[in-house]
């Protein structure tokens, strides 16, 4: 396993009036070279298990294995950890700071005191992977990007560091349908690019993005795991996850709605080709036509 | 009324660079609920700062309620009452510690006698379920708190019309519909002009007019069914029609000739497959 939480909790501003409980308890193992999806809405507890995750805050009470290494036991190098988890925060346009897209893509391998040659070497292949033209982009000015180029020269800065995993929280948030397509195609290209123990880990409060994309969903809910399982077994729940303040495919929006006049409808259809069949398997016009015709 | 007349905007000085808005035309009543769409750079967000006279148009006029938004003074001064903005993050225009304090931000920079202050913060907290939140630091609540927050400040200053730029773009499913609602109840209630940016086709179609725009022209403005009914322009421009009215297009192709041509609603969808079975 690349990370085991057992009974992992957290909590924020403790013994002070303010103190808030992000995790309760929570238990969670994920292995190298899946794709997974971590939803919940707001609060639930997603955001400081990306910072666990990505060795950034340590989780007390609880176990914390990384490789199966305790990251609280003394003799643990968190550098190990930090090395091997790139994140791509929410807004990943916050995360650049250099004055052209080459210095700031260069700058993870720069910290890592990679030879000139190899730091090159990899800001070509970070910024061709994410679709940016290395000789074209290297020497723009980052503040003269647009919102969707920033973002992909954001996820370029996060390869560049050869991380084994990758932490996408709400990559997707303001973009419009087009963008939005296109960055989720991009996350799934990088996976099959890289060699398949890449793990990706995707945080959002929506399920819309990563129904194509996961291999196993978690969801969240108040500092704990609600329910895990594939794409299909999850919005087999749909009744549940709407509940829980999750917002759901609009395929499984509608298929949840329409169970008020067909009972039988199934939720768990992850695109209009399989609700329309579905709408099928409940239901057909022709008894109308028939009493049409008479 | 909000006019808009034979605006061009550009960023840019240069004429190579084509404007980010191109001879747009438009008026919007107080009390309509109005949305609009468009690709990222088509032009959206540049509008809504000419209405809120953030920006200038190059060329052309805005006028709000009859006041060109290039005035100065008093005239400026009741432009920036009467039109509201809410940005697409609530933390860039949160200013104050507590929920109470942020809201009464506004009235109080009016210099309004307290009694008055006290009202329109208690009316703009109702309004937004607010109410056991008043004393609460910003920094405890969650983004979708934060964001009726930012709401409630700019609802006390009893604006006409209030923009909003892709205000669900931060929150998720019960809140985002909650918001939407309140937004309807504010146009029916209180007559207040609402003004909606969004990438979301399936937020707009409760709207009473949908504005398309592409590339910095106004494509189309007309009602949610008659825009919805255009799916193939609005794939090439890289928008989209809601899933449920391409679902009620397949289903009346397959005999539910019952459902509208256009299907905006999943309760049209229910009650067109209803009325055969």
């Amino acid at each position: 396993m690349l990370f085991q939480l057992k009974d992992v909790s957290h909590t924020y501003l403790r013994n002070t009036p303010f103190e808030t409980v992000a995790l309760h308890n929570l238990t969670l193992s994920i292995a190298a070279g899946q794709t997974v999806a971590l939803i919940g809405p707001t609060k639930s507890g997603k955001s400081t298990l990306v910072d666990i995750l990505a060795g950034l805050i340590k989780p007390a009470p609880g176990t914390f294995l990384f490789e199966g290494a305790d990251v609280a036991a003394p003799t643990f190098d968190i550098d190990q950890l930090r090395n091997s988890v790139g994140v791509v925060f929410q807004s990943p346009e916050a995360q650049i700071f250099e004055e052209t897209v080459g210095k700031d893509v260069s700058f993870g391998p720069r910290r890592k005191r990679v030879s000139l040659a190899e730091s090159r070497r990899l800001v070509q292949e970070s910024l061709e992977a994410v679709g940016l033209p290395y000789e074209d982009f290297r020497t723009r000015y980052t503040y003269a990007l647009s919102g969707g180029q920033k973002r992909r020269v954001a996820i370029a800065g996060v390869l560049a560091l050869q991380p084994k995993v990758i932490i996408f929280d709400e990559p997707t948030a303001g973009l419009d349908p087009r963008g939005r397509r296109d960055l989720l195609h991009l996350i799934a290209t990088l996976k099959q690019r890289h060699d398949l123990t890449t793990t990706t880990i995707y945080a959002s409060s929506s399920l819309e993005d990563v129904i194509d994309l996961a291999d196993i969903i978690h969801v969240l809910d108040q500092g704990r795991v609600a329910f895990s399982g594939a794409p299909r077994e999850i919005l087999a729940r749909a009744d549940e996850l709407a509940a829980l303040d999750i917002t759901l495919p609009e395929v499984t929006q509608i298929a949840l709605a329409l169970r008020s006049v067909m009972p039988a409808m199934r939720t768990d259809v992850l695109n209009l080709d399989e609700l329309e069949q579905a709408v099928y398997a409940c239901a057909t016009p022709t008894q109308s036509k028939e009493h049409k015709l008479q | 009324m909000l006019e808009v007349q034979n605006v061009t905007f550009r960023y840019s000085a240069q004429e190579e660079v084509p404007p980010a808005l191109h001879n747009v035309s438009l008026r919007i009543s107080a009390g309509e609920t109005v949305s609009i769409i468009g690709q990222n750079g088509s032009g959206k967000t540049t509008l809504s700062k000419l209405l809120a006279a953030i920006l200038h148009p190059t060329s052309g006029s805005v006028l709000v309620d009859g006041l060109s938004t290039t005035s100065k003074g008093e005239a400026l001064w009741t432009i920036r009452q009467r039109v509201g903005i809410v940005f697409q993050n609530p933390d860039d225009q949160l200013v104050a510690n507590t929920v109470i304090d942020d809201i009464a931000f506004g009235p109080e920079n009016l210099a309004l006698p307290r009694q008055e202050i006290v009202e329109r913060v208690e009316e703009a907290m109702t309004l937004l379920g607010l109410e056991d939140y008043a004393q609460l630091p910003i920094s405890e609540l969650s983004v979708g708190q934060k964001q009726s927050v930012a709401i409630a400040g700019v609802l006390a200053m009893r604006p006409r019309y209030l923009l909003l730029d892709e205000p669900t773009t931060m929150i998720s499913g019960q809140t985002a519909r909650h918001l939407m609602e309140t937004l309807h109840h504010l146009a029916q209630e209180r007559g207040i002009g609402i003004i909606h940016i969004t990438h979301f086709m399936r937020e707009v179609t409760s709207f009473q007019r949908v504005i398309v725009m592409h590339e910095g022209s106004m494509l189309m403005d007309d009602t949610p069914a008659a825009i919805f009914a255009h799916a193939d322009e609005l794939q090439e421009i890289g928008l989209d029609v809601p899933l449920v009215t391409h679902l009620g297009r397949r289903l009346r192709a397959q005999g539910w000739t019952h459902l509208p041509e256009v299907v905006l609603t999943t309760e049209q969808l229910k009650a067109g497959i209803c009325s055969f079975n």
